[in-house]
Order: structure tokens, then C-alpha cells, then sequence
């Protein structure tokens, strides 16, 4: 199984960097996400986290996302979902969401998706770009 | 729709195809140029970016860009004075639509902010993986406001056009 990176727009503010590493089990997403077809960019993102998850290893899932759109959420829910699940079978997920301190909507959006999703979520603030 | 008028100055006004590269293109302007607090200002870049993909998505004007995808058309307006900005957006609606959105937005403006979270909570849990706009991009921009949103759906007789439009406010902070 290969890593996933996904830089594919660098200059479409609107496209996240995901950066999966097979090797550690560090995944990274940051950036913004606000694309028109949210299906079609999470689907593959989703699919490498599934095929992964097979192999029963840790995951650390870093969020650095400064803005992600209503139709983004649930694709990230979705993710929480699955890690929800791995965990559920004795698996090692530990999720780490950075965000800007000026940014309460933020925060709001995080603590949402933790009472939802019922996945822990240490939360950090940071200077992001 | 008029616009405010005297004490408003306006920032923004743009009327076309709302594809991701001008939306993106007038939030960046948004979040560099505009005076104002950063809580504010991604407080307008959210309201913003829900808004102006609605348009995109749901505007029964559609326009087909080079790339051949089909883009929805409107209008948005920014203005701003010491108190607030006022982001509003204005798109061509089917008419057999217009009862089930005043419907909504009633919905929506007289729900309390809790009623508005479990809502929101609701649709993007029932929303398909193929429905990329997840139900809920007016419940965002009522709860990142915090204020109630203006909105109307007017006939225009010349053209047998219906059009809905919505202005959220942002106080200032």
C-alpha cells in the first residue's frame, strides 16, 4: 500500500494538502476545503483510510484546516465515523485538531463533531497560514 | 431587491457565474482587505463562502464554463458601516420551488440556536454521499451570524422570473 498525497490544485485555495503516510500512520489534512464536488475529492480519501485501517496499525490524524464548508463536515464526519469504529475494534487512533485562536466558529465546528461522532479530539491553537 | 441604502457603503458587488475561482478569488479579498477583527472577518468569509455556493449549486440561471461544467448565476452584494456587514446574494429560483424555501427559511429564522444545531446535526447525518450540498448551508449561515437573515422572493414580470434573496448580517466585534 503507498502513501496518499493530494496537492493536485496548489493554486486553488478551495482544495486541501492531504498527506497519509503509510509508513507511520501520520495523516495530515490542512488548507482549506470548499470544493464544488466534495464526493469526488473525499472518496478516494475515505477509500485509502478503509484499505489502511485493514492492517489494524495506529493512525494519527492531524487537522490543520483554517475553513472547511458545510458539505466538507460530513466527509469529515465520515472519517471520524471510521475512526470511531477502529477504535470500537481495539485500535489506536489519536486525532489532533490545530486551530487559529481568533477563530471561536472553529471551535464550535470541532466540539460539534465531537459530541457526534463520540471520537476524542485534542485540540490545539495555533498561528496557521 | 434594493439594497440599503445611504449609511451603508457598499464593498462588494458582483454579478455572473459563481464559480470557485471567483468566490474564492472575492473571500480572499475578504479576509485581506477588509477592516475589521479576525473573528469578524471569517464570521463574513463563512457567510460568504455558504451563500455564494448556494448560487452556484441551486440558481435556475446557469451558465456553462470553458472547462464545459455548469455553474450557477447571481448576484452578491457586501456592504458594511460601523455596526455590521450585510453579505446578501440574489439568484434566479423555479417558481414551483418558492413555497418549500420561504417555507424553510421561516424554519430556520424562528428556530433557536439549539433547534438550529440538532437540525444541522440532523441533515448532514442524512445527507447522501452525492449530495454535495449537505441540506444545511442556511442553518451555517444563521448560526455563524448569529442574527436572523432578511429574505424574499420577488417576480419579475418583464422576464416571468422568480428571484430569491438573502442578506445575512455580521455585527461587528
Amino acid at each position: 500500500m503507498e502513501s496518499l498525497y493530494i496537492n493536485s490544485y496548489p493554486d486553488l485555495v478551495f482544495f486541501p494538502i492531504v498527506d497519509f503516510k503509510y509508513q507511520t500512520g501520520v495523516c495530515e489534512i490542512s488548507g482549506e476545503s470548499y470544493m464544488e464536488d466534495t464526493y469526488s475529492f473525499y472518496e478516494p480519501v475515505i477509500i485509502w483510510l478503509r484499505e489502511y485501517m485493514q492492517e489494524k496499525k495506529p493512525i494519527i490524524f492531524n487537522v490543520k484546516l483554517t475553513y472547511f464548508n458545510t458539505s466538507s463536515s460530513r466527509f469529515i464526519l465520515e472519517m471520524l465515523d471510521l475512526f470511531k469504529k477502529y477504535l470500537n475494534e481495539g485500535n489506536q487512533v489519536i486525532v489532533n485538531w490545530y486551530y487559529k485562536k481568533d477563530d471561536p466558529d472553529m471551535l464550535t465546528e470541532i466540539n460539534e463533531l465531537i459530541d457526534e461522532s463520540g471520537v476524542d479530539i485534542n485540540i490545539y491553537t495555533v498561528t496557521l497560514q | 431587491m434594493a439594497l440599503s441604502s445611504t449609511y451603508n457603503d457598499l464593498l462588494i458587488s458582483y454579478y455572473g457565474p459563481f464559480s470557485m475561482r471567483i468566490i474564492s478569488t472575492i473571500g480572499k479579498h475578504l479576509t485581506e482587505n477588509i477592516n475589521a477583527s479576525e473573528i469578524t472577518k471569517m464570521k463574513l468569509y463563512r457567510v460568504f463562502i455558504e451563500l455564494c455556493q448556494n448560487v452556484a449549486r441551486y440558481s435556475a440561471e446557469r451558465h456553462v464554463l470553458l472547462d464545459s461544467s455548469i455553474i450557477g448565476v447571481g448576484t452578491i452584494h457586501i456592504q458594511n458601516n460601523d455596526l455590521y456587514f450585510k453579505c446578501t446574494t440574489v439568484n434566479r429560483i423555479l417558481s414551483e420551488h418558492q413555497n418549500v424555501l420561504i417555507k424553510n427559511c421561516r424554519e430556520i429564522n424562528s428556530s433557536t440556536k439549539e433547534d438550529l444545531k440538532k437540525r444541522k446535526e440532523k441533515f448532514r447525518k442524512e445527507s447522501t454521499i452525492l449530495d454535495t450540498g449537505a441540506h444545511i448551508g442556511l442553518i451555517a449561515v444563521c448560526l455563524y451570524s448569529e442574527n436572523q437573515f432578511e429574505f424574499d422572493v420577488t417576480d419579475n414580470p418583464e422576464n416571468s422570473a422568480t428571484y430569491f434573496s438573502i442578506t445575512a448580517t455580521i455585527n461587528k466585534t
